[in-house]
């Protein structure tokens, strides 16, 4: 393997998760860049002006994010993991310690993981993780009020359901929102 | 030219990096590699673009309708993208032009310290 090739290999590497379209051009372009880079000053030099790869791919994939098939796949894993968030042992006759506690935990793993999704992909993929985890939570309580023979929550568990939707969504949005405030400033110039 | 630091002098670089792609391109259309090429020369070294800087901005540039792009296949070698300037690039370019006047006018008499 050539130093280009593996500096391209680097670069795809960083841009894993983009739309696979807009990922090979800008390898194709890169190769371009390179071959004519090395055909005008030599390998060494370009070697020496090159920026890290996986800085050069961080800079794509904030202009572009993930592609379609990432964020659908974002959205389905917090969709999963909020549906075990609502107390839903309590219809199979589990007492309610067990199954707030289990909801809790998941709840907990849940709020990690659009945290993570946030930071990782940015605020709009965490919002829409975090949206998607409060739309499942809103039907799975629907169709469980509807199957279960009508067992309608009181005032204090709709509150209390309403707020941690809430908190979530504030969860998949807040810390990309955070990060793309905050990030250094880019001294690429 | 002396560097107080490398963020500064971005800072300053960066509003304008945008309208330099835009008029290099007034020339005809080109690729990435040449346009840093003759950005270095024609600012006599104070433009040398990373490809890293580069690519994004003609990136952005095209998704703002500002310039096209298309793969030309040659006989020797990969093939290269060339970059043209569209019609709005071209009104925006105008567009850029009265403000940078404007502006480099203006700093001009801030620094200066005139009335």
């Amino acid at each position: 393997m050539t130093a280009a090739e593996e500096y391209l290999a680097r670069v795809s590497r960083g841009l894993a998760g983009m739309d696979r379209r807009v990922r090979e051009d800008i390898l194709r372009e890169l190769r371009a860049h390179l071959a004519d880079a090395v055909a005008d000053g030599g390998e060494p030099a370009v070697a020496a002006r090159l920026e890290p790869p996986e800085a050069l791919a961080a800079r794509y994939k904030e202009l572009y994010g993930y592609g379609k098939p990432f964020r659908a796949l974002f959205v389905a894993v917090a969709v999963a993991l909020a549906v075990p968030t609502l107390p839903l042992l309590l219809f199979a006759g589990y007492g309610s310690t067990v199954a707030f506690g289990v909801a809790l935990a998941f709840l907990a793993v849940l709020a990690a993981y659009l945290i993570l999704v946030a930071l990782k992909a940015g605020s709009t993929a965490g919002l829409s993780a975090g949206a998607g985890a409060c739309v499942a939570r809103f039907v799975t309580l629907a169709a469980f009020e509807a199957s279960a023979g009508g067992i309608v929550p009181d005032a204090s568990s709709l509150i209390l359901f309403i707020g941690v939707s809430g908190v979530l969504l504030a969860i998949g949005f807040l810390p990309g929102h955070a990060k793309e405030k905050w990030k250094p400033r880019d001294v690429s110039l | 030219m002396p560097e107080l630091s490398d963020e500064w002098t971005a800072e300053l670089k960066k509003g304008s990096i945008q309208l330099c792609l835009l008029a290099l391109l007034t020339r005809g259309p080109t690729y990435g590699f040449q346009m840093i090429k003759e950005l270095r020369e024609l600012s006599d070294g104070f433009f040398d673009l990373k490809e890293g800087t580069l690519y994004p901005a003609l990136r952005r540039l095209e998704e703002r309708g500002f310039v096209k792009s298309e793969w030309i296949e040659r006989e020797v070698g990969v093939p290269r993208k060339y970059y043209t300037l569209t019609a709005k690039g071209r009104k925006a370019l105008e567009e850029a032009r009265g403000v940078w006047g404007t502006m480099a006018r203006s700093v001009a008499r801030v620094l200066e310290g005139r009335r």
